[in-house]
């Protein structure tokens, strides 16, 4: 990857209070400096307005979540280096409410979640002991594999289908019913699909990766929504158990 | 000002505030529950950024007896006995719940079997874990827990201020909040109120804690006048990342890599540790590497960074990716191959040990109130060992709900007293002016509470300290309060530094009374631990804002010290790998 030193660069940040776009420039101590930095640096000596949200600044919490550059991404987890690029354009998440310059509401994309049945209900809420699974079960491996995703709304803005309405159930919420639909705990198991079958899921997908191909977290969403698909044409959605 | 009632107000977003929220709520689904969180709920604090697990007794060879006493021993012998027996009988009940009924996902055995591994001062393997990113695994089911139930009322983005109390000062009625986006001061009636803030390790310059924590819950308490207790107990981890003048440093390193064999070098290239502690080296337990640490620095035998330097080169590429997978990907980022680089670190504030005193039911000494997670006191004693901390986020989250429905079903709300709360509204409801730069004033207290009240003090550590504290807090008087409250970051700064100094106060009282070294505790002036110190530093605020000040013989009510055997260091069991990991994050 490219990395050219750069001793300052110009921050291009979206903002809400009507005004359009700020400019800053702002100083780059090292190419290793992330994107949160400059923002930070921007809110303690040049514009305290400046709306952004940040938590665990080591990419496992998903706040910073924001266009880079026209790409989602982590502002924490981004390297000023990696941009390899003299301005950086800031924007908020696309598909959700925009609250304050870089900032979006979260919500919708929680109740989305929510709406789409994606967590956990258990089938033995009050079992005292530790099932025993096997790590290579063929249903615990394909847990394991889609496993990871921080709730961060990145892949919700870069697919075509949340981004412009057409569903509010994105790949995050197929991805987690997917798993869910292979969890030999889960109450509701494989009747899960129903939803991924529904109005609102997976035939909105038009397995264009424009999810993976921004999930900060890694998590293999193309893959996990192609087996899920796989699962619902092999008719495992109309099957009342697992 | 908006107002709200309810009937369990929760302040906090992390581990032990989530899972309050959840068992309060199944206690009793008609409850009205509010959850108040600085940061996006469930995304915010500390819970989810560990990386260690969650030790629980699980494994027939194991037993309470044992990790009670690896507790005991890590706390060098000042724990809550009472506080931390639950602590040990209660994580597998929490265990189970998280397997069963909240859905986590564990790390297994080939056969099948929870996998559990060993992190410092430990007798046995008996850490839960999800590959090198257990926080997040717990913090996604949970999140998902808080969002089906739908009954909870969740106010992200809103802050503590300060408690409501009734006129006699005794009982707690509720919280005022601000709204952070819309700017709006609210105050919450409630029956009963949770601080689950977290703890105060960002008032040091070097910090692993997530950063919008400043306290609040601790300082909202000390300004309601609780009772707190050992609040010079401040854990440093050895080994914070350092990546320049980025928010990544002070981030963890895990422990698992001195466990697995790594090497601490300064500047000269020497394994320092064989003069601090030559049997254990670089095994030895976290406060005595962090001091190691601290000292190269001090001496100038630092790295070019002000760091020391991690070497874990010789334990190859291919056990690294796959033990530290999080770790590896975390350094690359920062242009440090671990395969190949020395890795620069630092001693970083980690993890307070201190806090509100609560009994086993959570309860502080102001009835209405309660605390858990790092906002509690007495748990650990002078020393949190690895994988304890989460547990107890969970396990005393738990009770602290239960407790609390249990609570909130026979009381009534307390009657509060409205010029306490016209003063908390006057100090944000008229704008001011003033030249003051609060991240600047933050900036200035982490250096002072680094140097003078952190790894290494003294009586005149704390002098300096605490002229430094009154004049930082003068100067925060300057800051201007804004005109509108809305999203505004500096008046946030402004809360959050007098929040650190309200702590630091705290920490800077009970550091001067324990005249020994014990634990995270280490004085200059008087280095070695002493039997006279077997003891609780109970700090009170009072009325005329004086410190009640009390130092009480530790409560030896189930295990008494000379029962005790052994010492602790990092097992090299760590150094197994685990069965089946995330390899994508």
């Amino acid at each position: 990857m490219a990395r050219t030193e750069r001793s300052t660069v110009t921050l291009v940040v979206a903002r809400t209070d009507g005004a359009g776009a700020s400019r800053f420039e702002v100083p780059v101590p090292s190419p290793h400096s992330r994107v949160l930095d400059l923002l930070l640096h921007v809110q303690r000596h040049q514009d305290p307005t400046l709306g952004f949200r940040f938590s665990c600044r080591v990419g496992m919490c998903g706040s910073c979540a924001m266009l880079v550059n026209g790409k989602e991404a982590f502002v924490c987890d981004t390297s000023v280096g990696s941009l390899d690029s003299g301005t950086v354009e800031l924007a908020p998440l696309r598909a959700l409410p925009v609250q304050q310059d870089l900032k979006v509401d979260m919500q919708p994309f929680f109740d989305a979640q929510r709406e789409a049945g994606a967590a956990f209900e258990p089938s033995e809420a009050d079992r005292r002991d530790i099932r025993s699974i096997p790590p290579d079960d063929a249903r615990r491996a394909a847990i394991e594999a889609q496993n990871g995703c921080i709730t961060c709304g990145s892949c919700h803005s870069a697919s075509a289908w949340t981004r412009d309405g057409r569903s509010r159930v994105g790949p995050a919420a197929l991805n987690r019913i997917y798993m869910l639909s292979n969890d030999e705990r889960d109450r509701l198991g494989a009747r899960r699909l129903a939803v991924a079958a529904g109005d609102e899921g997976l035939l909105h997908c038009h397995a264009e990766g424009d999810c993976v191909s921004v999930c900060p977290a890694g998590v293999p969403l193309k893959t996990g929504l192609r087996k899920l698909l796989d699962m619902v044409e092999r008719g495992q959605a109309l099957d009342s158990g697992k | 000002m908006e107002r709200k009632t309810c009937d369990i107000l929760i302040v906090g977003g992390g581990g032990a505030a989530v899972y309050a929220a959840i068992h309060a709520h199944d206690a009793d689904p008609s409850l009205d529950i509010v959850v108040a969180s600085k940061g996006l709920a469930g995304k915010s604090g500390c819970t989810r950024m560990v990386q260690g697990g969650y030790n629980v007794v699980l494994h027939p060879d194991d037993s309470f007896e044992k990790h009670y006493q690896d507790t005991l021993r890590g706390g060098a012998l000042i724990n809550n006995q009472e506080l931390a027996w639950m602590l040990v009988t209660q994580a597998p009940e929490r265990i189970y719940e998280l397997e069963n009924r909240y859905g986590c996902y564990f790390d297994r055995h080939p056969d099948g079997s929870i996998h559990q591994r060993a992190l410092a001062g430990q007798s046995f393997n008996r850490t839960v874990h999800r590959g090198d990113l257990t926080g997040i695994e717990l913090m996604n089911r949970l999140s998902e827990q808080l969002l089906i139930r739908k009954e909870i009322r969740v106010l992200h983005e809103t802050r503590g201020v300060d408690l409501l109390l009734d006129r006699a000062g005794k009982r707690v009625c509720g919280a005022v909040l601000l709204d952070y986006q819309r700017g709006e001061l609210i105050a919450v009636e409630a029956k009963a109120v949770l601080l689950a803030t977290g703890g105060a390790a960002p008032l040091y310059k070097l910090t692993a804690a997530s950063l919008e924590k400043s306290g609040d819950g601790l300082a909202m308490a000390y300004r309601a006048g609780a009772e707190f207790v050992d609040m010079e107990m401040m854990q440093f981890h050895p080994t914070g990342l350092i990546a320049g003048k980025s928010v990544m440093t002070g981030s963890v390193l895990e422990e698992g890599l001195r466990g697995a064999g790594g090497h601490l070098l300064n500047a000269e290239g020497e394994r320092y540790m064989q003069r601090y502690d030559p049997g254990k080296m670089e095994r030895s337990t976290r406060d005595r590497v962090s001091r190691s640490g601290f000292l190269e620095i001090r001496a100038g035998r630092g790295s070019e960074l002000d760091g020391v330097y991690l070497d874990v080169r010789h334990l190859g590429k291919d056990f690294l990716m796959k033990s530290s997978p999080g770790m590896y990907k975390r350094c690359l980022s920062v242009g440090y191959d671990m395969a190949k680089d020395l890795i620069q670190v630092t001693p970083t504030a980690h993890f307070q040990m201190g806090g509100v005193r609560i009994d086993t039911q959570c309860r502080s000494s102001l009835e209405g109130l309660y605390a858990a997670g790092e906002d509690a006191g007495g748990v650990h004693g002078a020393n949190r060992l690895g994988g304890n901390g989460v547990a107890e986020s969970m396990v005393f989250g738990g009770i602290a709900g239960d407790a609390l429905a249990a609570y909130a079903a026979g009381a009534d709300r307390g009657q509060y007293d409205p010029e306490r709360l016209d003063a908390i509204a006057a100090r944000y409801g008229r704008a001011t002016t003033g030249k003051a730069n609060p991240f600047d004033l933050r900036a200035q207290l982490g250096e002072v509470a680094w140097q003078h009240l952190g790894i290494i003090r003294s009586a005149g550590s704390l002098r300096t300290s605490a002229a430094e504290i009154d004049r930082i807090e003068g100067e925060l008087a300057q800051v201007p309060v804004p005109a509108s409250l809305a999203g505004n970051a500096v008046l946030h700064e402004r809360m959050n530094v007098g929040n650190l100094i309200d702590v630091a106060r705290l920490i800077h009282a009970a550091a001067g009374l324990r005249k020994e070294s014990r634990g995270s505790h280490y004085r200059e002036d008087f280095p070695e631990p002493s039997d006279d110190f077997l003891v609780n530093i109970v700090l009170q605020r009072q009325e005329n804002g004086s410190l009640r000040q009390a130092v009480e013989p530790v409560a030896f009510s189930r295990l008494h010290p000379r029962d005790l055997e052994g010492d602790t260091v990092i097992p090299t069991e760590t150094a197994k790998q685990p069965v089946s990991s995330s390899s994508e994050v």
